[in-house]
C-alpha cells in the first residue's frame, strides 16, 4: 500500500468516525431532549394552580423582558397607574409560590402548540389565570383570594395585543434586547442554549402574527389599550368562542360580539351542560375547548402531563366551593329572619329554573334546570348566541379531531346539534351566588341587587379592579374612570345589553315588592 | 459483508452522506418549535438523496459487484432515513394511531405510504440476505424501482409545496437522465455497428 493509498484510507475512517460521532451525537441528543421536560405530578389544586394546560405562551426570559422593554404596552394607563400586574388586573404571586409568578401563569420545559421538550423554561397561562379572583372592599383592602370565582378584573384580551404589538416590533423587541433586559432584571446570564430558545421563539412568533395580521388585524396598542370601543371586551370578559371560530374554522370572526364574562367555576359536579348557553357537555371537552381557544393543540393534549392535568383541574372544580359569605364579609351579619323569609321568595320565583340546596351537599334541581330559554324569551343579550357560523362550528369541532382520538367529542355532547339547536341560555344551580358577580352571561350587571331588579341596573359604567360591595353583592362601578377603573362599559353597544332575565319583576315595575327582595338578597347571600 | 466485498471508500461514500443528512434532519429540526413535525418533514427530504442515488444506480447499465454494493449501501442508508420519517410521522405525529393517519392522510394516501414502507423494507432484507439472482426478486425489485419513485413524485411534485418540491424535481431529472443513458446503451447494445457512426445523406 503506497503513502497515498494510507492517507486515503486513514482519511476514509476518519470521516467515517466523525460522522459517526456525529450520529451518535445526535441520538444522544434526541435522549436528552426527554430529559428537558421534567413532568410533576400535582394533586387536583396544584393541577388548577400551577399545571401546565398546554397553553405555553413565551419563554421565561421574554415574559420577564417585555414589561421593562415595552411600559407602552404593559403600563397603558401610565406609570401612576401601576405596573402591569396592576393594570391589565392579574393577581400578583407570592415570593416562593410558583417561581412568584402571578396567579394563573405556570412554568414548563414545553415549547408552546407542539409540547416539544425545550431546554429552556416557558411561561403559560392554565385555568387559575381565568377562574380565580380577589374581593376587596376598598382599594387599600389587601383582599381576599376567591379560588373558582372569575376574575372579575383581569383585562386579558388587552394584554394579549398588547403582548402581540410588542412581540411584531422588529426595532424594539431584538433578541439581543431581551436578553440584556433579562439578564439584568433577573441577574441569571442566559446559556447560548436558552438565547437560541429565544431566538427560535421570537422568529417562529412573530412570523405567526403577521401571517394572522391580514386576516386578524393589526392588534391595538397603548392607550387604545383601554379603549372600549377598540377592546370592548375589557375585563373579566372573553370571546372564546371567537377564538375557536379563528383556531378551529381559521375564519376572521370580526362581526363576533359574544363577549362572555369568565365564568366561576364552583361545583361543577351539578352542571351538566357547561357554557352559558349549555353548548358543551362533556367535562373534558369543556377544559379541552377552552384550552384550545388559547393555543393548546391535538398534540400537547395529548401528552401524559399534560392531560392529566387537565383531568385533574376539572376534579378540582367538581366540589370547589367558595368560602360562605360570612366567612368572607365577618362584619356583615346576616339576617336570619330575612334569610328565612327570602328562600320563599326563591322557592316562589327562582327554585323552577335554579333549584335549591338539599341535604349534605346535594342540589335539587328545578323544573327546568338545564333546559336552554331562548334569549328573546329571557330578554336578555342574544350576541353570545347569534354569532356568524353558531350553527355549523359543532360540526367543526367535532371534525378537527380525527376519528379515534382520545380527545374527539362525541357529536351528541356539543349544541347546537342532535341534543338541542336553542338559541338561548341554560338554567343552571345557583352555588355561591355572590361569587359570581357582575352578573348575566356578558357581565352587565353590576351586583345581585341589581341582578334582581331590587335596584335599577346602571347602564353606563366603569370596570376595571372594581371593589366589592357586600351590601348589594357585586361590584361597586363609577360612573367616572380613574386609573383602575378605565374601561368604559356602555350597556347600549351589542353584545353588553343588561337588560332582560327579570325575575322576580322588572324594576319598580307590576308586582315589584321591594322588602320581598331585600329577603331575597339577603337569602341569596347564604348559597 | 466479506461475500461482497463491500469496500471502504464504498461504505464511506454512503454513510458520511448519511449520516450527514441524518444529522441535518434531526438537529435541524431543534430551529423549530414544533420539533417532531419538522423532523417528519426534514427526515423525509433526507431520505431522496440516497434514494436518488440508488435509483440511478438501479438505472444505469453495468452490473458490476462495486456497484451494486454502492447501490445496496444507499439503498439501505435511505430506508433507514425514511424509517426516521416514518418514526416521527406515525409513531409521534399520528401519535400511532393507524386510523388517524387513515382519516389524516385519506385511504389511498396513507395506504400507499403504508405500502412503500413495508415493500421498501421487505425489499432491503432481501437484498441483505439473498445473493443468488432470483428472477422473482428482479422483478419485485423492478416494480418497487417503478412504485417508489412514482409515489415519491406524487409527494414532492404534486402534494406538497416548497424545498421538497426541488427535490422531487431533480429526482425526477436524475430518473430521466439514467432512463436515457440506459436506453442509449440498449441501443448501442443492439445496433454496435451505427450506433456511434454519424448518419450520412
Amino acid at each position: 500500500m503506497t503513502l497515498r493509498q494510507k492517507l486515503g484510507r486513514g482519511a476514509m475512517i476518519a470521516a467515517d468516525l466523525v460522522t459517526a460521532a456525529l450520529v451518535v451525537a445526535t441520538l444522544l441528543l434526541v435522549f436528552q431532549e426527554s430529559k428537558w421536560v421534567h413532568p410533576k405530578s400535582m394533586n387536583a389544586e396544584d393541577s388548577f394552580r400551577f399545571g401546565t394546560t398546554g397553553t405555553e405562551l413565551m419563554p421565561l426570559p421574554v415574559f420577564v423582558a417585555l414589561p421593562v422593554l415595552f411600559p407602552d404596552q404593559f403600563q397603558p394607563g401610565g406609570p401612576e397607574a401601576g405596573d402591569w400586574i396592576q393594570q391589565y388586573g392579574f393577581i400578583r404571586g407570592q415570593a416562593g409560590v410558583n417561581d412568584g409568578l402571578p396567579s394563573g401563569f405556570f412554568l414548563s420545559n414545553h415549547r408552546p402548540m407542539s409540547g416539544s421538550p425545550s431546554p429552556v423554561q416557558f411561561v403559560g397561562i392554565n385555568c387559575s389565570l381565568c377562574h380565580q379572583s380577589m374581593i376587596r372592599r376598598s382599594d387599600s383592602d389587601p383582599g381576599v383570594l376567591m379560588r373558582g370565582m372569575g376574575n372579575t378584573s383581569l383585562d386579558f384580551i388587552a394584554w394579549v395585543d398588547g403582548f402581540k404589538t410588542a412581540v411584531l416590533d422588529k426595532h424594539r423587541m431584538t433578541p439581543n434586547a431581551i436578553f440584556a433586559a433579562y439578564e439584568k432584571q433577573s441577574g441569571q446570564k442566559l446559556s447560548p442554549a436558552d438565547k437560541l430558545m429565544v431566538w427560535l421563539w421570537l422568529v417562529q412568533a412573530r412570523k405567526t402574527l403577521e401571517n394572522n395580521e391580514p386576516k386578524f388585524d393589526a392588534p391595538y396598542s397603548g392607550a387604545d389599550l383601554r379603549n372600549s370601543e377598540f377592546m370592548p371586551n375589557g375585563p373579566s370578559r372573553t370571546q372564546p368562542f371567537r377564538n375557536l371560530v379563528r383556531n378551529i374554522m381559521d375564519r376572521p370572526a370580526l362581526l363576533d360580539h359574544g363577549y362572555c364574562k369568565l365564568p366561576a367555576l364552583f361545583e361543577q359536579q351539578f352542571r351538566t351542560w357547561g357554557q352559558f348557553d349549555g353548548s358543551v357537555h362533556d367535562k373534558l371537552t369543556r377544559s379541552v375547548l377552552a384550552a384550545i381557544a388559547v393555543g393548546a393543540t391535538m398534540q400537547n393534549l395529548s401528552m401524559p402531563e399534560i392531560s392529566n392535568n387537565v383531568e385533574q383541574s376539572i376534579q378540582y372544580t367538581l366540589d370547589l366551593q367558595a368560602p360562605k359569605f360570612a366567612t368572607v364579609f365577618p362584619d356583615m351579619k346576616l339576617d336570619p329572619n330575612k334569610v328565612a323569609r327570602g328562600a320563599k321568595v326563591y322557592l316562589t320565583y327562582c327554585d323552577s329554573c335554579h333549584g335549591h340546596p338539599g341535604d349534605n351537599g346535594t342540589w335539587v334541581r328545578g323544573a327546568q334546570e338545564d333546559v336552554v330559554i331562548p334569549y328573546q324569551k329571557l330578554g336578555v343579550d342574544g350576541e353570545r348566541v347569534s354569532f356568524r357560523y353558531y350553527e355549523t362550528l359543532g360540526d367543526a369541532l367535532v371534525n378537527w379531531f380525527p376519528p379515534g382520538q382520545s380527545l374527539r367529542p362525541r357529536r351528541e355532547d356539543i349544541r347546537p346539534g342532535p341534543m338541542g339547536r336553542t338559541r338561548g341560555y341554560i338554567c343552571v344551580p345557583i352555588t355561591s351566588a355572590y361569587a359570581h358577580a357582575p352578573y348575566l352571561h356578558n357581565g352587565s350587571v353590576p351586583t345581585l341587587a341589581a341582578l334582581i331588579n331590587l335596584k335599577p341596573r346602571p347602564n353606563l359604567y366603569y370596570r376595571g379592579d372594581n371593589n366589592y360591595d357586600p351590601v348589594d353583592a357585586g361590584l361597586i362601578v363609577p360612573d367616572n374612570p380613574d386609573a383602575k377603573r378605565y374601561f368604559r362599559f356602555d350597556t347600549s353597544i351589542p353584545g353588553n345589553s343588561n337588560k332582560g332575565h327579570d325575575y322576580p319583576w322588572t324594576y319598580k315595575g307590576p308586582g315589584w315588592n321591594e322588602a320581598q327582595l331585600q329577603d331575597l338578597l339577603e337569602y341569596l347571600k347564604t348559597l | 459483508m466479506n461475500k461482497r466485498n463491500i469496500t471502504l471508500g464504498q461504505f464511506t461514500a454512503a454513510f458520511v452522506p448519511f449520516g450527514l443528512l441524518f444529522t441535518a434532519a434531526l438537529v435541524g429540526a431543534e430551529t423549530s418549535l414544533d420539533l417532531p413535525h419538522e423532523r417528519m418533514v426534514y427526515s423525509v427530504w433526507a431520505t431522496m438523496p440516497p434514494m436518488i442515488v440508488a435509483l440511478c444506480l438501479f438505472i444505469l447499465p453495468s452490473r458490476s459487484q462495486a456497484r451494486k454494493n454502492v447501490w445496496l449501501l444507499f439503498w439501505t442508508f435511505a430506508f433507514l432515513l425514511y424509517m426516521v420519517h416514518f418514526y416521527y410521522a406515525v409513531m409521534v405525529h399520528y401519535h400511532a394511531s393507524i386510523s388517524e393517519v387513515f382519516h389524516e392522510q385519506g385511504a389511498k394516501i396513507a395506504g400507499s405510504n403504508f405500502l412503500d414502507t413495508i415493500w421498501w423494507g421487505v425489499d432491503v432484507i432481501l437484498a441483505w440476505i439473498v445473493q443468488r439472482d432470483l428472477k422473482w426478486i428482479r422483478v419485485e425489485r423492478l416494480l418497487l424501482n417503478i412504485y417508489l419513485p412514482l409515489t415519491f413524485f406524487v409527494a414532492s411534485v404534486v402534494i406538497f409545496k416548497g424545498f421538497v418540491n426541488l427535490l422531487g424535481y431533480m429526482m425526477t431529472a436524475a430518473i430521466v437522465i439514467c432512463l436515457l443513458v440506459r436506453l442509449r446503451a440498449w441501443w448501442m447494445a443492439r445496433h454496435p455497428a451505427n450506433a456511434l457512426e454519424p448518419q450520412h445523406g
